[in-house]
């Protein structure tokens, strides 16, 4: 026989109450249970944002432009990170034996000290702390009225102590803010730790931006000093080229008349109007050619130094040596040319620049002396160096910068023709094409050589 | 025509977040924006250095009202943040003079609620003609908020559409501020009133919670206070349930110690619940009596509650789905939105939090961004089935739309 199932015993009614109570009190423990755990979940996500906000100000931080930037960063940072109301950083400062106050957030109505004291030695480790944990430092700190707050030492990379940061609440921010969990400590040292590299950091650098920031000052005002030179160069030369233009007609006048006084007129004048007129005739030409030269040097500037055809300079130099028989001939110049290159080079330019240096080799070769020139070549990996030797009077070697100035002229204007033009327009000729003259002379009577370079171009 | 911008941040230095919010907010309107006779609505955290944010909006936009008032949290067109020190702000470019006016009182109490609300409204109605929507800041402990409805309905009418929400602090429940200008007050009261006809507000609210166990049945009460319940004294016996101490602030109890009373049958599709949530931030120790934000009578029902994850993100999508439809041929100038700041992170973690914004804005910002100022506030002001309600526990929100 099988057990027999009675009739279902229905609860009572007090039964039923005392179930209901139960599961009431279930029910509200598990609302609070709940509760509990967003709390939980919550605080994960501060601690996930803070780590975040810690990478981030590794990043900010290091590309701050000064120290205040940066300590400023520093502390914004730490209030972020840790939500605190007050967070001060201060440096120390080895000479003094104290701490500056670089930057402080948040403490309205707090009179700051720019410079304090701590006692030495209380930092014997990384850690962070909460101000409690330290009578003495809570006692030295007492100008910042933290109630409570996390307190972490910086260190640089080499252990070397570097300062303090603190962050923390006064009295009063305390109807909003929680007690300081003293787990945030950790956090609170790997920050510190960033602070202290990165102060480190920033201190070794600051010689090195002192002294690019001074750098760049004086690159800024030679740019400056450039600009004002290549103003007033360009003035100047567009002021040449008018002059010689506005010159070069009056000048035609009277060349003009004085061609007809010769030509026409000579028979009625004495011989003292005769000797005259031709110094008038004289002077004139050499003024006709001053404005000449004037006028190339002046070229020279207002060309574009862009796009050069291939120049054969052994063709250019043969081109000077026929333009320039006569002299050569009646001062029986011996001149011996190297094979020399083709490069890209204005063609008239080039003429003007062997010939200048040639006739100045001839014209500063004594008269006694027979002039010997010898234009030499070397080729070099971007350029090629070229020589223009002479056997004339030399260069002191006091004179060998000022020779390439404008109308200078180391001797009295009777014993050598010229106007001091010549080795100028030498100098512009070289620069325009990007390359760079001088002379080199072993004294007085011992000749010179005039080098130049000129850049290869492209092959 | 109002025109509105909004920004929002989470920078710590008062004085720099509000030159930034305002500098983002107006991006691209031209620099003579500064000086207009704007509206600044101002929600911010109770981190701030708040002599510090207003001075700078006042240096910023001298001819500006600024008005604002404390939060748990903002909400932006950005995101929420809950941070010490969060900032948002709305700006309102008026068209011409007049198209909005404020009104402002201080020390607003639950006794006086509805006298201070009327003498606001009045001097809004006085000061601002053709005003179309009423959007209160007041502080969220003291006021008895059906009170202050009621005033406002006296003076505009019980169809004036009014919404907004009562200030909170950091869900401690100790103190909340609100911002005139240069003012800061710790029980005061702001009505903004919009006087732009082309302009209307369309709100949703919605909660998501359901009423656990049996319910408490107020036995003595007086007004917004509730001495007992049960026959027993209130805040002791609603402690003793949940198991936490006697002394307990009602700040962080907010999150667990809601409680929900019946809502007659009419708002009941409307709200999607058959319940309405109120939130207790003011306790008077001596008695162990609790401050509810709206009168309680003797007799009424009141639910412990419980947050039901399934019903907050389905109600939502339909409450989002009603607010499309009612805006549907419109287009949105700017959103306001309060939520309860037990909505935040004291109820809810990040990933969700984010998920119910996002559910908000994604269908708004269907065509680009939007100005949204938002806050975790302790109540919240909504229109439901047309009558003016003060709610708790919400998330609520108002879209002002440009009508054709």
């Amino acid at each position: 026989m099988g057990a027999t199932k009675g009739p279902e015993k229905k609860p009572t009614y007090e039964e039923l109450e005392a179930l209901c109570r139960e599961l009431q009190a279930k029910v509200t423990k598990g609302i609070v249970l709940q509760q509990e755990l967003i709390s939980i979940k919550d605080e994960l996500d501060q601690e996930l944002n803070r780590f975040r906000l810690i990478q981030e100000f590794g990043e900010v931080g290091m590309f701050r432009e000064s120290i205040r930037d940066f300590a400023i960063t520093a502390t914004e940072y730490f209030v972020m990170a840790f939500e605190q109301p007050h967070c001060l950083l201060a440096e120390y400062q080895l000479e003094e034996d104290c701490l500056k106050t670089l930057s402080f957030f948040g403490f309205v109505g707090t009179e700051i000290p720019g410079r304090f004291s701590i006692s030495g030695g209380q930092f014997r480790q990384r850690e962070g702390f909460l101000i409690s944990q330290s009578e003495t430092l809570q006692r030295e700190l007492s100008f910042l009225s933290l109630e409570d707050a996390l307190i972490a030492p910086l260190f640089a990379p080499d252990g070397a102590f570097l300062g303090i940061i603190a962050a923390g609440q006064q009295s009063e921010d305390q109807r909003f803010y929680n007690p300081i969990d003293p787990k945030d400590r950790h956090a609170f040292t790997v920050m510190a730790t960033k602070v202290g590299y990165l102060l480190h950091n920033f201190r070794a650098n600051e010689q090195l931006r002192q002294e690019i920031k001074e750098r760049k000052k004086v690159e800024k005002m030679l740019e400056a000093k450039a600009a004002d030179l290549l103003r007033s160069n360009a003035e100047l030369e567009q002021f040449a080229y008018v002059v010689s233009h506005d010159l070069k007609a009056p000048l035609r006048n009277v060349m003009g008349y004085a061609h007809l006084l010769k030509n026409k007129h000579q028979e009625g004048l004495s011989d003292k109007g005769r000797e005259y007129l031709e110094v008038i005739w004289k002077e004139a030409n050499r003024f006709n050619t001053i404005i000449d030269d004037l006028l190339a040097y002046a070229r020279l500037s207002s060309s574009s130094g862009e796009g050069f055809p291939i120049v054969d300079l052994n063709l250019t130099v043969e081109r000077v040596k026929n333009r320039n028989s006569f002299i050569i001939s009646q001062r029986q110049a011996k001149i011996s040319i190297q094979p020399l290159p083709c490069l890209p080079a204005c063609p008239a330019q080039m003429e003007q620049l062997f010939q200048n240096l040639v006739l100045n080799a001839i014209k500063f070769t004594p008269e006694q002396r027979r002039p010997e020139i010898s234009i030499e070549v070397d080729e070099e990996k971007e350029y090629y160096r070229f020589a223009v030797r002479d056997n004339g009077i030399g260069i002191a070697e006091e004179h060998r910068q000022e020779i390439f100035g404008l109308f200078q002229r180391l001797h009295p204007s009777g014993k050598y023709e010229g106007n001091g033009l010549g080795l100028s327009i030498c100098k512009k000729v070289v620069e325009h094409h990007k390359g760079r003259i001088w002379v080199r002379s072993e004294g007085k009577g011992k000749g010179a050589v005039f080098y130049f370079t000129l850049p290869r171009g492209v092959e | 025509m109002l025109r509105f911008y909004s920004a929002s941040n989470g920078v710590v230095n008062s004085e720099k977040a509000m030159l930034s919010c305002l500098e983002s907010a107006l991006a691209g309107q031209g620099a003579g924006i500064y000086d207009k006779e704007l509206l600044i609505v101002i929600h911010t955290t109770v981190g701030h250095d708040f002599p510090a944010l207003l001075a700078a909006a006042r240096e910023r936009c001298p001819q500006a009202t600024a008005v604002g008032c404390t939060c748990a949290g903002i909400i932006g067109e950005e995101g929420a943040n809950e941070n010490m020190r969060a900032l948002g702000i709305m700006v309102a470019e008026p068209e011409r003079s007049g198209e909005f006016g404020i009104a402002f009182c201080d020390n607003i109490r639950g006794y006086n609620s509805y006298q201070k609300a009327r003498e606001m409204a009045e001097a809004l109605k006085a000061g601002t003609p053709g005003v179309n929507m009423v959007h209160i800041l007041a502080s969220g402990i003291d006021i008895a908020a059906d009170r202050a409805l009621e005033g406002v309905a006296d003076v505009f009418g019980p169809a004036m559409p009014v919404f907004g929400g009562t200030s909170s602090d950091n869900m401690r429940a100790i103190s909340t501020y609100q911002f005139v200008n240069c003012r800061i007050l710790e029980r005061g009261a702001i009505m903004i009133g919009y006087a732009d006809p082309s302009l209307s507000v369309e709100m949703g609210v919605h909660h998501g919670s359901i009423p656990v166990g049996r319910p408490f049945t107020v036995t003595r009460s007086k007004a917004n206070q509730v001495f007992e319940l049960d026959g027993q004294p209130a805040w002791r016996l609603l402690m003793e349930k949940l198991s936490l101490p006697e002394n307990s602030h009602p700040g962080p109890c907010i999150p667990v110690a809601g409680l929900a009373e019946l809502l007659p049958e009419e708002y009941h599709e409307v709200y999607d619940n058959r319940y309405i949530l109120r939130v207790i931030v003011k306790v008077d120790e001596e008695d162990s009596s609790f401050y509810m934000p709206v009168d309680c009578p003797e007799g009424a029902q009141l639910w412990l509650t419980q947050r039901d994850e399934n019903l907050i993100f389905s109600g939502l999508e339909r409450m989002m789905g009603r607010l499309a439809r009612r805006i549907e041929g419109r287009k949105a100038a700017a959103v306001f939105h309060t939520d309860c700041a037990a909505r935040g992170r004291a109820m809810f973690n990040k990933i969700v939090k984010d998920e119910i914004i996002e559910k908000m804005q994604s269908p708004l910002m269907k065509e680009g961004p939007l100005p949204w100022l938002g806050m975790y506030g302790f109540g919240e002001f909504t229109t439901l089935n047309g009558k003016n309600l003060f709610h708790n526990y919400t998330t609520s929100i108002y879209v002002l739309a440009r009508k054709e």
